[in-house]
C-alpha cells in the first residue's frame, strides 16, 4: 500500500517536473498547476486566515509569486506542493506580522485525540482538550506551525521538513521537543 | 516571536465550486506581466542610480586628485615656482600661427586659409605645456644628508627625558615641524603636540643640533620646505 503510495507520489513529481519546466519558458503552461493546487493553498491559507475574501487575495499573491520565480525552483529539491505551502506559509505571516491579526488555530477532535497520546500518560483528553488553547498561546509562532502542520493537519515528517525548510530529521527533534515544551507546561497549568 | 491565536473548534470547508469561484487565472497572468514590468522598470532605475553613483565617484576621484596636485604645488614656496610659467607656449603658439597665416596668405584662399589655420595653433602648442608642466612638477623632498636611519638613531641617542617631568611620569609623543631652508638648516619650528614646556625645549634643542639636511629642490634649485618628525617621551631614555 506504502510502495503503491510513494509510486503515485513519484509519477505525480514527474508530471509536475514537466509542467514546471513548460512553465519557466512559457507563463500559459502554469495553468495546470495553478488548477491542480489552488484549492490545497487556499484551505491551506482559509485554515490561518479565517476570511475567504482575504484567503482569496492571498492565494492569488502565493501563485504570482509562484509564478514570478518558478525559474528558480529545482525539481531536485522539495516537491512543488510544498514549496508552494512555504510561499503560503510565509505570506500569512506577512499578513499577521503586518495587520497584527489573530492567527486561527483549527484544534477538530482528532487532532486532540493525536496529541492525547503524545502529551498525556496520566490525565484525562478533557484535560488536554480544556488546557490546550492557552498552551498553543504559549508557543513561539514556529513552535506552533510544526505542530499544527504535524498534529492538526497531520502531515508526514517529511512535508513538515518542506514546508517549513528544514530536514526530516530536525524535523522530528523539533517535534520531540515542543511535545516535551507543551507537557511541561500542561503540567503546570494543573 | 509570539503570535496571538485564535482557537477554532471546527475547519471551515467550502464547497469545490466556492473555491473555483475564486479561481482566476487571467488575472494572475495580468499581474505577473505587470510585476514583470514593474521590475524591468526598477531594475533600469537602478542601474542608472548605479551609474550615476560610479560616474560621481569617478569625477570626485579626478577632482580630488587634481586638488591634491595642485595643493602640493601650493605648499612650496612662490620662489620654488618658476617665473617662466607659460611664456614658451604663447610664444611657440604665436610663432607657428603666425607662420600659418603667413602660408595661408600666400594661398589666397579662404577655405585653404582656414584649413592651414586651425591644426596648426593646436597642434605644436601640445608638447610644449606638457613639457612644462612636466618640469614644473620635477620636486623632490628634503631629506636628512646622512639619510633618515642616521636621524632616527640621533634622536634616539640624543633625546633626553626632561627630568623635572618626572614627578608627573608624562609619556608620549610630541610632534614637531620645522622649515628646512635652502641652504639645509631647521628654521621656524613649531610644535604641533605639546607635551609641556620642558619637552618643548628639549625638542627645539634636539631639532637645532641634529645633522644637516639636503634641502628640498624645485626643477633643481633649493627651496624650502616644512618637515613634520614625531619624538617619542619615555621615562626610561633618561640620560645619566
Amino acid at each position: 500500500m506504502e510502495i503503491g503510495q510513494k509510486g503515485g507520489q513519484t509519477t505525480e513529481i514527474k508530471a509536475d517536473e514537466r509542467l514546471i519546466t513548460s512553465a519557466k519558458s512559457d507563463p500559459q503552461a502554469f495553468r495546470p498547476l495553478y488548477e491542480k493546487y489552488f484549492k490545497r493553498i487556499f484551505l491551506f491559507v482559509l485554515h490561518r486566515i479565517g476570511d475567504r475574501s482575504l484567503t482569496a487575495d492571498i492565494t492569488s499573491q502565493v501563485f504570482l509569486k509562484a509564478l514570478l520565480n518558478i525559474k528558480k525552483f529545482d525539481c531536485r529539491g522539495v516537491p512543488f506542493s510544498a514549496w508552494l505551502f512555504r510561499i503560503a506559509l510565509n505570506e500569512c505571516n506577512d499578513y499577521f506580522r503586518k495587520n497584527k491579526r489573530y492567527r486561527i488555530v483549527t484544534i477538530e477532535d482528532d487532532a486532540v485525540g493525536n496529541l492525547y497520546e503524545e502529551l498525556t500518560a496520566h490525565h484525562g483528553e478533557e484535560d488536554l482538550r480544556e488546557h490546550l488553547p492557552a498552551i498553543l498561546q504559549k508557543l513561539t509562532a514556529e513552535e506552533l506551525q510544526i505542530i499544527e502542520l504535524r498534529f492538526f493537519e497531520q502531515r508526514p515528517f517529511k512535508e513538515v521538513a518542506d514546508i517549513a525548510g528544514i530536514t526530516e530529521n530536525y524535523a522530528k527533534v523539533r517535534v520531540y521537543r515542543i511535545l516535551e515544551k507543551m507537557k511541561k507546561l500542561f503540567l503546570k497549568t494543573r | 516571536m509570539k503570535q496571538r491565536i485564535k482557537i477554532m473548534k471546527n475547519r471551515q470547508q467550502p464547497t469545490d465550486e466556492e473555491i473555483q469561484g475564486y479561481m482566476n487565472f487571467e488575472r494572475l497572468l495580468e499581474g505577473r506581466r505587470v510585476a514583470v514590468k514593474r521590475t524591468s522598470i526598477l531594475t533600469v532605475a537602478k542601474w542608472s542610480a548605479a551609474l550615476l553613483v560610479i560616474a560621481t565617484l569617478c569625477l570626485l576621484y579626478v577632482s580630488e586628485n587634481s586638488t591634491s596636485i595642485t595643493s602640493s604645488q601650493v605648499d612650496q614656496p612662490h620662489e620654488a615656482l618658476p617665473k617662466t610659467e607659460a611664456l614658451p607656449i604663447t610664444d611657440s603658439a604665436t610663432t607657428k600661427s603666425g607662420l600659418s597665416q603667413q602660408e595661408g596668405r600666400s594661398l589666397r584662399s579662404d577655405q585653404a586659409e582656414k584649413v592651414k589655420k586651425l591644426p596648426p595653433a593646436e597642434q605644436p602648442s601640445t608638447p610644449p605645456i606638457t613639457a612644462e608642466r612636466a618640469a614644473v612638477n620635477e620636486y623632490s623632498q628634503a631629506e636628512p644628508l646622512e639619510g633618515y636611519d642616521a636621524l632616527y638613531h640621533y634622536f634616539s641617542k640624543n633625546l633626553v627625558y626632561p627630568t623635572e617631568a618626572l614627578k608627573d611620569s608624562i609619556q608620549g609623543i610630541q610632534t614637531v615641524s620645522f622649515v628646512i631652508n635652502e641652504m639645509g638648516k631647521p628654521e621656524q619650528l613649531q610644535i604641533q603636540k605639546s607635551l609641556g614646556d620642558a619637552f618643548e625645549r628639549e625638542a627645539r634643542r634636539l631639532i637645532q643640533n641634529m645633522p644637516e639636511w639636503k634641502p628640498a629642490t624645485m626643477n633643481g634649485k633649493p627651496v624650502p620646505s616644512r618637515i613634520s618628525v614625531p619624538l617619542t617621551f619615555q621615562i626610561r631614555s633618561i640620560k645619566k
